[in-house]
């Protein structure tokens, strides 16, 4: 194909002994949407980082960018090329103004003597901003925004430079579904402008909406390339995993729940939520849905002692509960997963066996000391009863897959034999295989009389584990759904403040 | 960490700096008796440095600092050298040293812990605190009640010293080595809000870290005092960097969640043969040097922290070099 | 117009050291014996804080990219010690000054580059760099001076005239030149951008080393004025004494100052208000007749008080922030 505006000829990627890409041939013409997935450690991040000009392949593959060889030896120069990146995780800078964020690394409007033309610069940035109806202030300080609006503001930078081709590396993780819509309609826009995008998402149902063809990474090869018509969410999964799996959510356990272990009465947190209540049974997975920012997170956060409770009451276990920090919390026998791996929960760099073990010390030490050959053996029962996958306990964590640091973290606090189990976003950029093992735990966890209060954007996950579904929109419950009313186009409905009323 | 580096050079540098003081040893049993003075003295002097080093390892492991720890001391040894001397010292001054002690330590703690003060803004300004109140102390005195006091000065002894660091490494440090608080500390230093999460009670910790480290700047303050047997309200000026440079030439970082004690054993004692060494080699300078030997002191000093601590994060690879996840 | 420079948490900061400054002139004034002259204070001023605010405007641009400069102390003294021995052969004094600051911004410059090429934390370069360079410095002058002795004296007048007849204007033109350039230069917000996110600097497709040593140089520009300043108000340059102790504070004034230790946050003005607002405080106490003794324990309190008050009221709102 000679209008193709990147080619990828057999470039391969090696960190130290693993090949995390080998031999990658691909193509993307201009005007072209191609799909990108595969599981966590397939090499996705890896060609994103090598497009993008952050880290450079090995020898002897090549990259064709408009028909010339290109070596991008920092994301400058890819930048430069007209090739523009927004990274799954943001990066900006909190202290700085929108404006000095969105114009960040370009040229700054100078005045004849060059000094920098402030009220330019904000004119340039409101213009950019206006181009995706975006009415933010240009002069609040950038870390002051919500997080919508910051993924907002990043994707408005990335698309401002005159970019011929765009990257996005699971853009929607934190967005809620009118932000998605309001996104896609960008790239359809771009695509019809002659932008080339290369999307990246573990959210196939977003991929056979937006593209127009399918690549497929599995263990650093590619495994395929079909066009989207062509594709279906089982040859999709087939394809990056190896086997067929099946999509059907484990359901084992009981189906009558027991008496309620957690009880909220009208709580409240000024500015965070108002008037919570409700009953979660032992056995029960009640699960908690709502867009990013309706306070799910910040409600488990009150619930677990890390925030203050304002208003209303709580009863665990039928005694009154008031929490003053998260070490109450474990001691009662609740526990919480929180939402980021890897600024919430792990000290990348500490051995497996300390990142486990540091959820039940105190059941290991005499005396304040550690019992070494206790902890081993309580370590590897709970690396095997939750299935982490590591060469052996004494590597850094930080090493492990994300799938298999997020079942280290469950063993962390699993181990407890907690009565109460939050967990928030448990499958968030895990791998397809990982996923199906962390949704079997927890419905064993249910089974065997926990209660799991269960916080999840992945709308089918939450829709397929959970018992009961609550909706939180604007720090508020829109609506409860049980047995058939657990519908997705009901919970979308609630969780953006359109369901009527509370049944 | 490379467990045989620090040792190596600690063997390098005496066997270098033995050679170079001209030190002969004609009878073989002379070279005996020579290293056993040579440790003891060793011991006795860097003994305020060690205790202060194994405080200051704890504080970079919750990824904070000291800089406070030589005017703590120096506090601590005024307020004690304004109690009368003779027996009664033992059971007013020694105590309320000990008191004291705590007190400064637990100040920096609050600081840190419930005013959330970074910790080398807020040991900045009890540094200068701390030395001020040396001052309201001592004024221009320099007062030494420590030689009437019976005992004491075996404390500065190779026997006293001893006592002290084994009480301190041995037994604290194994305690500390497989202790459950240990890992608390290191989790809340590699990242807070993690330990946070994790129900670590990080204010509590991180005020028992600091007053651990007044803890130990009373037995330095008894250590220097007992060796010194006289303090001033300037004494121990700069001890705070000494102390830091050993703990970070022996292998903790400062970024915290990380550290090892015998590193830090090993730095101080690095420096400390080095401090003496020059000094024993001085003569061997004049003659060969166009400068003071010990003048040299300041440079090797700094060319040992960089390689050091160079050679000791090598073999780690920079995080964004890693596979992703 | 702002344009959003200042947080507020920064403006709040600068307006209490405006105030505070006021305050403690105004006390001065009052307490203020018979024969004593308020104008002899503000004269002496320039002088004696020349040396902490230029020294710190350089700390400032440093510390906001979230490294930090430890060796500022011994980077003098060795500019110090070149001043002492080309004084001492009677070199003309231009040349002298020239390479007294020549060898502050050099050494400063060294320190960024190390820094970038052992990929270690600023902190452990520059605490290593507090030691060597006394070391260096007292090496070149054994090695210089024959039978160097400790110090160096100066006895000529015309070696003093920078840090004795133009300190204020020296300052002043400093000083107004930081603050127009920081006003209107894209370096500086580059590195507060540096301190807020090397990362986002680096996917924005700006060199995060390059932006670093920019800072360091800038930095070493105004370290060496200072050192100028500090050496030529004194007559023994005493290399292995000299200037200890001032780089804590150098950074006790830029934190008063509003600038945040970890980098991302501050500016040249509130180093200024805060070099200022310590040194009338020392000034104020010692018209109050409050002892010396006192004078450095009350300069620690209020450093602990002002910053421990300021965090402390935001505690509660940034540990929430930190967790979601």
């Amino acid at each position: 194909m000679s209008s193709s505006l990147l080619q990828l000829r057999s470039v391969s990627k090696t960190f130290g002994n693993t090949r995390a890409l080998r031999g990658i041939d691909l193509e993307l013409g201009a005007g072209e949407v191609l799909g990108l997935i595969g599981e966590n450690g397939a090499g996705k991040s890896t060609l994103i980082k090598i497009l993008s000009g952050v880290q450079a392949p090995d020898r002897g593959g090549t990259i064709l960018w408009n028909g010339g060889a290109v070596q991008f030896a920092s994301p400058h120069e890819a930048i430069a090329a007209g090739i523009a990146t927004i990274h799954q995780e943001l990066a900006y800078c909190g202290h700085l103004t929108v404006a000095e964020n969105l114009l960040l690394g370009e040229r700054w409007p100078r005045r004849a003597w060059g000094g920098v033309h402030w009220p330019r610069l904000h004119e340039e940035a409101r213009c950019r901003l206006a181009r995706f109806q975006l009415d933010i202030p240009t002069t609040r300080t950038f870390s002051g925004l919500t997080s919508a609006q910051k993924q907002e503001v990043a994707i408005a930078r990335a698309l401002n430079r005159n970019a011929r081709l765009l990257i996005l590396d699971e853009p929607t993780a934190s967005l809620s579904e009118p932000e998605v819509e309001r996104l896609f309609a960008h790239l359809e826009r771009l695509r019809s402008e002659g932008v080339a995008i290369l999307y990246v998402s573990h959210r196939l149902h977003e991929i056979l909406k937006l593209t127009n063809r399918i690549a497929v990474l599995r263990d650093g090869e590619l495994i395929a390339t079909y066009p989207t018509a062509d594709a279906t969410v089982n040859r999709m999964v087939k394809d990056m995993v190896g086997r067929p799996l099946d999509q059907v959510y484990p359901r084992h356990r009981a189906r009558t729940p027991g008496a309620p272990v957690l009880e909220l009465d009208a709580v409240g947190h000024d500015g965070l939520f108002a008037d919570i209540s409700f009953k979660l049974r032992a056995g029960e997975i009640l699960g908690l849905a709502g867009l990013v920012g309706a306070g799910r997170s910040e409600l488990a956060r009150a619930i677990y002692g890390l925030y203050p409770c304002h208003h209303g009451s709580m009863r665990l276990k039928g005694q009154p509960w008031k929490p003053r920090s998260a070490h109450d919390a474990l001691a009662a026998g609740l526990v919480y997963l929180p939402e980021e791996r890897k600024r919430q929960s792990l000290v990348l760099d500490h051995s497996v066996r300390d990142a486990i073990s540091i959820g039940f010390t105190d059941r290991l030490a005499r005396r304040g000391m550690i019992r070494e050959r206790e902890e081993q053996s309580a370590v590897a029962d709970a690396m095997r009863r939750h299935d982490v996958r590591a060469g052996n306990a004494g590597q850094p964590v930080g090493t492990l897959s994300g799938g298999n640091q997020q079942k280290a973290i469950l063993a962390r606090w699993l181990e407890r034999r907690p009565d109460v189990v939050i967990l928030d976003e448990p499958t968030r950029g895990v791998d397809v295989g990982a996923k199906a093992e962390i949704h079997k735990l927890i419905d064993q966890l249910a089974g065997s009389g926990r209660a799991v209060l269960l916080i999840s954007s992945d709308l089918p996950e939450v829709l397929g584990m959970s018992d009961r579904i609550l909706v939180l929109h604007h720090g508020t419950i829109a609506a409860e759904f049980a047995g058939d009313a657990r519908t997705q186009e009901n919970v979308i409905l609630a969780a953006s403040g359109l369901f009527p009323a509370r049944p | 960490m490379r467990f045989w580096l620090l040792p190596l050079i600690l063997l390098g540098e005496i066997a270098l700096f033995t050679a170079l003081s001209g030190q002969s040893f004609s009878p073989a049993s002379g070279a005996t008796s020579y290293f056993r003075s040579y440790f003891a003295d060793l011991l006795c002097q860097s003994a305020p440095v060690l205790l202060l080093a194994f405080g200051m390892t704890v504080i970079l492991m919750t990824a904070g600092i000291d800089l406070s720890a030589g005017s703590m001391v120096a506090l601590v040894a005024c307020a004690m050298a304004s109690f009368p001397a003779g027996p009664g010292f033992w059971w007013t001054a020694v105590p309320a040293g000990l008191a004291l002690a705590l007190l400064l330590g637990a100040t920096n703690g609050a600081l840190i812990a419930w005013l959330d003060v970074p910790p080398i803004i807020a040991t900045l300004g009890t540094m200068i605190l701390y030395r001020g109140l040396c001052f309201v102390v001592m004024g221009d005195l320099e007062k030494s009640p420590f030689l009437n006091v019976p005992a004491y000065e075996w404390l500065g002894q190779p026997g006293g010293a001893a006592l002290l660091l084994a009480l301190t490494f041995a037994l604290g440090g194994c305690w500390l080595k497989r202790s459950r608080w240990l890992r608390e500390i290191l989790m809340l230093g590699g990242n807070p809000v993690a330990a946070r999460y994790a129900g670590i009670p990080a204010s509590r910790r991180i005020v028992q870290v600091y007053t651990l480290a007044g803890g130990l700047a009373f037995l330095a303050a008894l250590a220097f005092t007992a060796r010194n047997s006289s303090v001033s309200a300037s004494s121990l000026t700069g001890l705070e960097l000494q102390v830091i440079v050993a703990v970070v030439l022996g292998g903790t970082r400062v970024q915290g969640g990380a550290g090892s004690l015998l590193g830090s054993f090993y730095g101080v004692l690095i420096i400390a043969v080095m401090d003496e060494g020059l000094r024993g080699a001085a003569q061997w300078g004049a003659r060969n040097l166009p400068f003071k030997l010990s003048h040299l002191e300041y440079i090797l000093l700094g060319l040992l922290l960089v390689v050091g601590v160079w050679l000791n994060t090598r073999g780690r690879k920079p995080a964004d070099n890693r596979p992703p996840g | 117009m702002t344009h959003g420079r200042f947080s507020p948490s920064l403006r709040r900061r600068l307006l209490f050291l405006l105030i505070g400054n006021v305050v403690l002139l105004l006390a001065i004034a009052v307490t203020m014996k018979q024969g004593g002259s308020f104008a002899d204070v503000l004269t002496r001023c320039g002088p004696d804080v020349a040396p902490v605010v230029l020294a710190g405007i350089g700390m400032t641009g440093i510390i906001c990219t979230g490294a930090i400069d430890l060796s500022i102390a011994s980077i003098i003294v060795v500019a110090g010690t070149v001043f002492g021995i080309l004084a001492r052969r009677q070199m003309p004094p231009l040349l002298c000054f020239a390479a007294c600051v020549g060898t502050a911004l050099l050494l400063s410059i060294t320190n960024g580059l190390l820094i970038r090429a052992l990929r270690l934390p600023a902190i452990i370069i520059t605490l290593a760099g507090l030691a060597l360079y006394r070391g260096v410095a007292l090496v070149l002058a054994d090695v210089a001076i024959p039978g160097f002795g400790g110090s160096i004296d100066l006895p000529r007048d015309e070696y003093h005239s920078p840090g004795k007849q133009f300190a204020t204007p020296l300052l002043l033109l400093a000083l107004g030149g930081a603050l127009i350039w920081e006003w209107f230069a894209v370096t500086p917000r580059r590195w507060l951008a540096l301190g807020s996110s090397e990362e986002a600097c680096r996917l924005a497709g700006l060199n995060p080393h390059a932006i670093r040593r920019s800072a360091f140089a800038v930095g070493g520009l105004f370290l060496g004025l200072a050192a100028l300043l500090y050496v030529t108000q004194i007559q023994f340059i005493e290399p292995a004494r000299l200037a200890l102790g001032f780089e804590l504070q150098v950074i006790g004034a830029v934190i008063l100052g509003g600038t945040n230790i970890f980098g991302g946050e501050g500016g040249y003005g509130g180093t200024a208000l805060g070099a200022l607002f310590l040194y009338f405080t020392g000034q104020w106490m010692t018209y109050a007749g409050i002892s010396p003794y006192f004078q450095e324990a009350i300069t620690g309190a209020i450093i602990i008080g002002v910053i421990g008050l300021d965090c402390g009221l935001h505690r509660r709102r940034k540990r929430m922030e930190e967790l979601a």
